[in-house]
């Protein structure tokens, strides 16, 4: 069980990480256009 | 109100807006790297931390690196607290012998105090260790506060900063407000907590002779009483410092080793809403117009002393049901009269309803009063003030930085109404802030509405809603909007700490504050690299009293759009039905 939450929880910080890199590749696509 | 209660509330804010001053100045030296005397001391022990650490605290940082590097602090602690929860049967400190805690409830719990909700599906005294209370709890409160303290001062230097690619470092911000700001304060409380008699030790609990022996449902004589201990009063201070509010024992403030004397219930309630508060001077400071500051402090005070009118109000009118049986509510001088029902004697209508508010309010969660007890409109104000997104003061950092978004919201808004230039402090607000404000806003509503539809379709959910019909379907949005919104009070009645409710709780929690942060730290970064465009009579000033009153409307359409129809189909109807019955 631990295993399984860990992995919510890791799960959680790859969706975060993937939010922060769309919102710095967004603006940085809008200033380039 | 009685005149007591009057009173009681008036002196209780005289006091928090005399302290927004001094206190929002001395956090703005703090933060601007100015002398302010505590730094003087405790300067060496700061730049030997970094130096232990490896940070170079003279290297600023950019958005995506501050929020990354906030992200995997806060990750890192989270696994800390689950460890410790885990393990603590093999750990010191642990007189009662307590077992390891569950995966699901460890997994909420680390989640819960990671993020600064403080939700707690467990009870304190018969769940955790001193060390887990201390090493895990305590510290999270710290640290966690200390995040969103610096996720506010990041977006306040993109708002104040010219063109710039950075917005500061998060281990300095996060150093200074733990060494500078939380730890003093902390001190200072937990000192007059232990006057007042709340308790701080590291004894076995204690079994003491009753002093009007009784029986139990067995007709059996009970003449002993078992006293939880603890180290109490340290995690009380900081708990409603830094708008943690989980209590060490089950009954948190309203427990009288966590919260003693009248006394000590006034310095708790300050605490709650001290910082955030004065946070508001501070941004005013740090952006060079402490007019800003004040505008914002107004919005907040002035939807928090309406709310919480209407909150005594209901309370002190008592309960119709209670009526119906010849219970006498009303008020004189034996007692404080009105619904109390779930509330201590010692605090009465007015310092429970005020509890009630300000904890909401802040994203505090504390509770010196069961709120599930509150009578349908009495309880529909936490509820709301949470669901409003814990901007009316809110949280520390957290609180204004989300009451900064729904001032970009509204200068744009006031640019679709009336032809305004959309800019708020001389930085352009344009379609990339705008997105970024709106995921700031759907988040919590998604989060909390999903959540309770969820809860309230499936078996699982449906299992411990012990409460059938109206006020159950209020304790699932209560449970949400608390979680939702990072608050962590609870109405209780709930049976919450189950696998379905930890994990969909334990996501709730997650989402709310880290998908909030991320879009935050975005905004901050893009204002960041604007100039700062002069004055001129496009804009809408934002100091002034049209501002206030747009804003205060903002807040208010966007939290009643969002919530008033899940509202009504809980405490509203519950209201109706109780009048009408």
């Amino acid at each position: 069980m631990d295993i399984l939450y860990l992995g919510v929880v890791l799960l959680f910080l790859a969706l975060s990480w993937g939010l922060v890199t769309f919102c710095d590749i967004y603006k940085n696509n809008r200033r380039r256009s | 109100m009685t005149p007591n209660g009057y009173l009681q509330i008036g002196l209780y804010l005289i006091v928090l807006i005399a302290l927004v001053k001094p206190l929002g100045w001395y956090m703005a030296r703090v933060y601007e790297g100015n002398s302010f005397g505590l730094d003087r001391g405790l300067g060496p022990f700061e730049r030997l931390l970094y130096r232990l650490c490896g940070v170079r605290s003279d290297e600023e940082m950019n958005w995506k690196t501050y929020a990354l590097v906030m992200l995997l602090f806060n990750f890192a602690g989270l696994i800390v607290v689950y460890a410790l929860q885990r393990l603590q049967h093999f750990l010191p400190l642990n007189p009662q012998g307590f077992g390891a805690v569950t995966p699901d409830s460890a997994f909420n719990t680390a989640i819960s105090f990671a993020s600064n909700t403080n939700w707690q599906g467990y009870g304190g005294e018969t769940t955790m260790s001193y060390l887990t209370q201390m090493l895990a709890l305590t510290v999270q409160n710290f640290v966690s506060a200390a995040a969103g303290m610096a996720t506010l001062v990041a977006l306040i230097r993109g708002l104040a900063r010219r063109t710039a690619q950075t917005i500061g470092n998060f281990w300095v911000d996060l150093t200074r407000t733990t060494l500078y700001i939380l730890l003093p304060l902390a001190i200072v409380l937990a000192l007059i907590q232990v006057s007042q008699g709340v308790i701080q030790n590291f004894n076995a609990y204690q079994n003491v002779p009753l002093l009007q022996p009784t029986v139990d449902s067995n007709g059996n004589a009970v003449t002993e009483q078992l006293l939880p201990m603890g180290p109490a009063a340290s995690q009380v201070a900081i708990k409603q410092l830094g708008t943690n509010g989980g209590g060490f024992f089950n009954a948190n403030s309203a427990h009288p080793f966590e919260n003693s004397t009248p006394l000590a219930n006034f310095f708790e309630l300050l605490a709650i809403l001290l910082i955030p508060a004065a946070l508001c001077y501070t941004f005013g400071k740090m952006v060079g117009d402490t007019r800003q500051g004040w505008a914002v402090l107004a919005v907040m005070t002035i939807i928090f002393v309406a709310l919480l009118a209407l909150c005594v109000g209901a309370e002190q009118n008592g309960n119709p049901n209670f009526t119906k049986l010849g219970i006498d509510q009303s008020a004189s001088s034996l007692q404080s009269g009105g619904n109390m029902e779930g509330k201590e004697v010692r605090f009465g209508i007015a310092n429970s309803a005020l509890w009630a508010t300000a904890t909401t309010a802040a994203s505090n969660g504390s509770v010196n009063s069961m709120h599930d007890s509150y009578t349908p409109l009495g309880g529909l104000v936490p509820m709301w003030l949470m669901q409003l997104g814990e901007v009316i003061y809110g949280g520390v950092g957290s609180g204004l930085y989300g009451m900064l978004v729904f001032a970009i919201i509204a200068v744009f808004v006031a640019g679709l109404m009336v032809g305004r230039t959309p800019e708020y402090l001389g930085k352009k607000i344009e379609a990339y802030e705008m997105k970024m404000a709106s995921l700031v806003i759907l988040i919590p509503p998604i989060v909390v509405l999903g959540f309770t539809a969820l809860a309230v379709v499936t078996d699982a959910g449906k299992a411990t809603i012990y409460n059938p019909g109206v006020h159950g379907f209020s304790e699932v949005l209560y449970a949400f909007s608390s979680q939702g919104n990072n608050n962590g009070s609870a109405f209780a009645g709930l049976g919450a700490n189950n696998p379905f409710y930890n994990l969909t709780g334990g996501l709730a929690m997650l989402f709310a504050r880290y998908w909030l942060a991320i879009p935050t730290l975005a905004i901050a970064g893009s204002l960041a690299r604007k100039k700062i465009v002069p004055t001129g009579p496009g804009p809408l000033p934002t100091h002034n009293a049209l501002f206030i009153v747009l804003l205060i409307g903002v807040v208010i359409i966007v939290g009643a759009l969002t919530f008033i129809p899940a509202l009504a189909l809980g405490p509203i109807v519950e209201q109706l039905m109780a009048h009408g019955a």
